[in-house]
């Protein structure tokens, strides 16, 4: 018997036996358990259903997937306009930019800068974010800062680095950076404010040093802030590399996108767009939620 | 053993005129006045009263978590003046890392030790066996049971071989079946480990069944009201006559003599 059986049980057992007054509350009460066993990932309450469930994760992305591109190619061949390609067409082109290797260069000289500019972000806003956390007056100090950062625009960023730094890879770097440090540092912030003063005290007591502080408290504290905040990071750094290799650069995805756009290849567009959404989906999924799963592991020991 | 380093010296705690205000925005709590302790030797002290007669506060003060303070607090004859390995502390939460496994989280008692990594190794390995929790190194605290994880706590103070134990209710939180069998693990740690050892508890039972003395405090402000003496012999029997007859009297001193001796918390 499941939980979902045994509290409907209950359920219908503290019907039979209250009075209409009582009969609320109880109800309610059992409605706190059903809330708890809902809590439960459902795949660990009833192993039986984990086989459907996992085919149907599968088959419901997939079947969105074919309605967009069926519906795409309704639409395109009722216009049947060369601005609309059809989905053939754009299969193609995908095929071509990957088959004569350029699509993966490009991919990789794009993914190189957001690397750069992401790196640079994520050490500034651990150390900003820490002591943003910890620091009453350092907070105080650099919310104004944070708040104006999340309201320029990306391309605002990416203008001003194109003018100040030119064609360099300091431009990509610094204008990717800009963009994603205010919220990585908002969350990390919010991630440090959430550390227990209890275990803090146990660090006092066993005298841990900065370095196994950071280890074995701070970064586990900040663990999931840090990923969710990696997550906005990263959908925001591959918009904003795009534009700064639009303005200014001569290669990456970016600059192919312009390209393509100004012979007016749409299904060119379509097919770098698809490709490079393809990759950041792949680094979201496969990278990130790996990464998840192993720094929230402890999390999960609790479940099972 | 490794336990030569804890004997060579255990000496004497002294808390002398000891007082403690809390100073906030409009008013001040005077949490304790003029605490006067000693221990000498590897003791077993408890101390009881009301919640809220500073019981937490003066552990806080002998571990060095709060300096600021009147009086002096002397161990081996240097003044507290901040968390020291030396003096290890443990708490009614467990206050685990949920997030390192039971082993890493004793290890992180001796991260600081000037010990080789096969040292610290067969350390973590003996506290741990120590508290019967071997098996479970592997295992995240939020797969343990209270009592696993308050056990898992006691070998993590212990693995830094303290010179002095503080405890702050650290079973509170069992239930009456879990405790007994913990009251017995540390009676014998104890015995084993010849370390002075500071219990606070709102079980007058635990006080008498562990200990040699009872403190009891009275609030507002928090002061020693009396100073109990148990002197039977151990292993003792919580159902003897003397037990009880001793419970009764420290029953009476906390205001609680009318439930003759039927109510321990
Ligand atoms: N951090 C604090 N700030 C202000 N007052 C406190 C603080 N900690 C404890 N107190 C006060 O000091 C008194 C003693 O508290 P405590 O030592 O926790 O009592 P006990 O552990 O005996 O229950 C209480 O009146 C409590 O309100
Ligand atoms: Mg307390």
């Amino acid at each position: 018997m499941n939980a979902w059986t045994r509290s409907d049980h209950v359920a219908s057992r503290a019907r039979a036996s209250l009075p209409e007054n009582e009969l609320a509350g109880a109800i309610q009460s059992v409605e706190t358990i059903h809330a708890r066993a809902r809590q439960v990932p459902p795949g660990l309450m009833r192993p039986d259903s984990r086989g459907f469930e996992k085919a149907s994760g599968v088959a419901l992305p997939l079947l969105f997937l074919l309605l967009l591109v069926a519906g795409w190619d309704q639409m395109a061949r009722a216009y049947s306009d060369p601005l609309i390609p059809r989905a053939a067409e754009i299969w193609s082109e995908l095929l071509r930019i990957l088959g004569n290797g350029k699509f993966v260069g490009q991919a990789a000289t794009t993914i190189y800068r957001v690397a750069l500019g992401f790196g640079l972000a994520l050490a500034f806003s651990t150390l900003v974010g820490i002591l943003t956390g910890r620091s009453r007056a350092f907070r105080q100090f650099a919310e104004p800062a944070i708040l104006i950062g999340l309201t320029v625009p990306g391309l605002v960023w990416a203008l001003l680095c194109v003018i100040w730094f030119g064609i360099s890879l300091t431009t990509s770097t610094v204008a990717v950076a800009l963009s994603i440090a205010p919220p990585l540092t908002l969350n990390i912030a919010q991630g440090v404010r959430t550390a227990s003063p209890d275990l803090l005290e146990v660090a006092a007591i066993y005298q841990l040093g900065s370095f196994e502080r950071l280890r074995l408290l701070w970064l586990p504290t900040i663990a999931p802030f840090l990923l969710s905040g990696i997550r906005i990071g990263l959908s925001m750094a591959w918009k904003v590399i795009v534009l700064v290799e639009v303005f200014g650069l001569s290669s990456g995805v970016g600059y192919q996108l312009n390209l393509e756009f100004s012979s007016q290849n749409v299904a060119g567009v379509l097919a770098w767009t698809i490709g490079f959404a393809m990759i950041m989906a792949a680094i979201e999924y496969v990278l990130l939620g790996g990464l998840e799963r192993h720094v929230m592991r402890w999390r999960r020991a609790a479940t099972v | 053993m490794t336990m030569e380093a804890i004997h060579s010296g255990f000496g004497a705690l002294s808390i002398e005129a000891v007082g403690k205000v809390f100073v906030s925005n409009d008013t001040n709590v005077e949490a304790l006045r003029d605490i006067n302790l000693r221990l000498d030797g590897p003791e077993l002290i408890a101390i009881v009263g009301h919640s809220g007669c500073g019981k937490s506060t003066l552990l806080k003060l002998i571990a060095g978590l709060d300096r600021d303070y009147d009086g002096t607090i002397r161990f081996l004859d240097e003044v507290v003046r901040g968390p020291s390995i030396d003096r290890g502390m443990i708490f009614q939460e467990h206050r685990l890392f949920p997030w390192l496994t039971v082993e890493q989280n004793v290890r992180l008692a001796i991260h600081r030790a000037p010990l080789s990594r096969a040292k610290k190794d067969e350390i973590v390995a003996e506290r741990l066996a120590l508290v019967k929790l071997g098996d479970f190194a592997r295992s995240f605290p939020a797969q343990l049971s209270g009592g696993m994880a308050q056990r898992v706590a006691i070998a993590r103070a212990l693995a830094a071989s303290p010179r002095l134990l503080l405890l702050d209710e650290p079973f509170g939180a069992l239930d009456a079946f879990n405790r007994m069998a913990i009251q017995e693990e540390l009676l014998k740690i104890w015995q084993d480990q010849q370390i002075p050892m500071i219990i606070v508890t709102h079980d007058v039972e635990e006080a008498i069944f562990l200990s040699s003395r009872v403190v009891v405090m009275s609030p507002r402000p928090g002061r020693v009201q009396t100073i109990v003496e148990i002197d039977l012999p151990r292993p003792r029997d919580r159902t003897s006559a003397e037990f009880i007859a001793f419970k009764r009297l420290i029953l009476d001193e906390v205001g609680f003599g009318d439930a003759r001796g039927s109510r321990a918390s």
